[in-house]
């Protein structure tokens, strides 16, 4: 097994962990680089929360694990100064106030901007005074988001961050996370189940299934490793024989999808396009539920 | 670019305040009014069934109570009894005292607990706030905040009812005031409540880490563990005390381990643990106002002069570790 990437954000070797006899993640290895944006994606159960409560040491794990170049599992209290998370959401306490929130945070972190937390609040309907319990869900993220947001961490990390939020609010973060809060110094880790509104911004790809890494890869790469082809009826059983990852229907076409065929191979057999990340996904996690 | 560990203390600290405003402001305050305005009713109570001005029947002459009280013969008993009330007029905060160790007691319970019930734990442990300095404050919290808290609302209780009693007094022509004024004990008693917070603090740490490790670690009904974990050894001590004849060692155990884990955090708990610190029975016999004369302060303090509280206190303190180290993996239930 190879040693610890030291110039990687995140450096997995052999990560695994079990809860009782059932195993949650499975000899995990992986690199993150710096300034990425990573989805970690996979279907209910596949470990990926489970993934992240290492990385963010909230669980214990066996393997080798480095963040930002510190052990999660020994020197968490370290680590927390440049790392941020949201671990679920709406976990903020009933009797929280919007502005207690505020100086709490500036009080106790010192990458805290409390302007910027105020900015992206002055988008909200929340005011100041306002407790969380009186909330809706959807105004209890739109707050979390505000004051993480707020933090100049060098490791973000989000699972399912935008779970009850409607699909303006939806754009409007990712757009926010895109343009004024990701620079080439931070790196962030995504898991979402809406995979469609963050294809566009992810820039790593990690799909995991039962415990196991199955695709690790950047989009570039995806992009040129996996072509989605229109095959007319006619060329059906010739593409057949190129052996596509996933076919399905649509309006009487045959849509299929390769692994590492030659674009000019597959062109001739009808309209080539990049699948979407949502395509690739199901093709990948076929069977994962049986 | 970072925060120091006391300025953190700070808010962590205040964050309790927030979460708790109700149990450690306003339940303190709200005892305090009602026994404040409890003394006022009782007053008027006295006032309206026996008249302003009561008097005592003297040879079937009425005389009035101001008549007694202001004669010189009265003169060194009157100075006795202005001695006696200005000393130990604190003691009128009793329930608030009491109150007191059911306040820190529940608040411990809750304190750890509370944050994985509601899951608000994975947001705390998204800042750099480490387990140590959460626990930390949630300590100081109960030893040391909510004490003075109610501390001061006990002075401030207590004063306002030694203002009524002499109120009603000065309505039956008897001015005290002037003399009360003038007398140190007044100034003093609630100097010496505060002056016994360290003795609390060390009676009381053994208790508030027992249930501070228990919030910490229990997956749910906190309640039952804290206490029934206890009461079962207390059963379990009975029997064996019973089966081996080894009462007295029994009965240490149930004192110094049981009793402690549970009981330290209402104030006075050392007269409980130590009984020693009382004067010897006898002496009690001989005049009931003798009881008054203990001198509350010095002989709390005394106990400090014991091995008990410093044993009890280390034991505290591991339980606090042992609740820091128990967070850390729990993230939620």
């Amino acid at each position: 097994m190879n040693a610890l990437n030291k110039d990687s954000i995140i450096s997995a070797r052999g990560l695994r962990k079990q809860y009782g006899k059932q195993v949650a993640i499975d000899g995990l290895s992986f690199d993150i680089a710096p300034g990425c944006i990573v989805g970690l994606i996979g279907p209910n159960g596949s470990g990926k929360t489970t993934t992240l409560k290492a990385i963010l040491g909230l669980t214990a794990s066996d393997g080798e694990l480095s963040v930002l170049g510190r052990d999660p599992r020994t020197q968490r209290d370290a680590l927390m100064d440049d790392v941020c998370f949201i671990a679920d959401v709406a976990i903020l306490p009933g009797w929280l106030r919007v502005g207690d929130a505020i100086d709490f945070i500036a009080g106790v972190h010192p990458r805290f901007d409390r302007s910027k937390a105020e900015r992206y609040l002055a988008h909200t309907k929340l005011a100041p005074k306002m407790k969380v319990k009186t909330m809706s869900k959807g105004m209890i993220v739109q707050l979390h988001l505000a004051l993480v947001m707020a933090i100049d961490a060098r490791l973000l990390v989000l699972d399912e961050p935008t779970l009850g939020l409607d699909i303006l609010y939806r754009k409007q973060f990712y757009q926010n996370l895109l343009e004024d809060y990701f620079d080439e110094n931070k790196t962030i880790i995504i898991t979402t189940h809406q995979i469609e509104e963050v294809e566009h911004i992810l820039s790593d790809l990690l799909f995991i299934r039962d415990g196991k890494i199955v695709l690790a890869s950047t989009m570039e790469e995806v992009g040129e490793r996996y072509i989605e082809v229109m095959v007319g009826p006619q060329h059906v059983n010739p593409a057949r024989a190129l052996l596509p990852i996933s076919e399905r229907s649509v309006f009487g076409k045959s849509v299929m999808l390769f692994d590492g065929v030659a674009r000019t191979q597959l062109a001739a057999l009808g309209e080539v396009r990049t699948p979407s990340l949502a395509d690739l996904f199901v093709a990948t996690m076929k069977g994962a539920y049986q | 670019m970072s925060i120091s560990p006391l300025k953190k203390m700070q808010w962590l600290i205040r964050r309790e305040l927030w979460e708790h405003k109700g149990m450690l402001l306003w339940t303190p305050a709200a005892i305090g009014i009602v026994m404040t305005v409890l003394g006022v009713l009782m007053t008027i109570g006295a006032i309206a069934k026996s008249g302003l001005h009561s008097s005592l029947s003297v040879n079937g002459e009425a005389v009035s109570w101001s008549a007694i009280f202001n004669t010189r013969t009265f003169g060194p008993h009157r100075a006795e009894i202005i001695d006696n009330v200005v000393n130990n007029y604190t003691y009128t905060a009793a329930p608030l005292f009491l109150a007191l160790g059911f306040l820190v007691f529940f608040y411990c319970l809750s304190a750890l607990y509370d944050e994985r019930r509601d899951r608000s734990v994975l947001f705390w442990k998204s800042l750099p706030v480490s387990d140590a300095q959460t626990v930390l404050s949630k300590a100081a919290i109960a030893l040391l905040v909510a004490p003075l808290i109610v501390a001061a609302a006990a002075s401030l209780t207590s004063l306002a009812l030694l203002l009524i009693l002499s109120s009603v007094l000065a309505l039956n022509g008897i001015h005290v005031f002037a003399e009360l004024l003038a007398s140190p004990g007044l100034y003093l008693g609630p100097l010496r409540v505060f002056g016994l917070l360290p003795v609390y603090c060390l009676w009381a740490l053994p208790t508030v880490g027992w249930l501070l490790m228990v919030s910490s670690w229990a997956r749910s009904k906190v309640f039952l563990w804290a206490v029934g974990i206890p009461l079962l050894l207390l059963v379990l001590t009975v029997w064996v005390g019973k089966l081996t004849q080894m009462e007295t060692d029994v009965s240490w155990i149930q004192m110094n381990v049981i009793g402690r884990a549970l009981l330290g955090t209402i104030p006075g708990s050392w007269y409980l643990f130590a009984p020693e610190l009382l004067p010897q029975m006898p002496a009690l016999e001989q005049g009931s106002h003798l009881a008054a004369r203990i001198d509350v302060f010095s002989n709390s303090w005394s106990s400090l002069a014991l091995p008990a509280p410093w044993l009890g206190a280390a034991a505290g303190a591991a339980m606090l570790y042992a609740a820091m180290r128990l967070r850390r993996w729990r993230a939620e239930n």
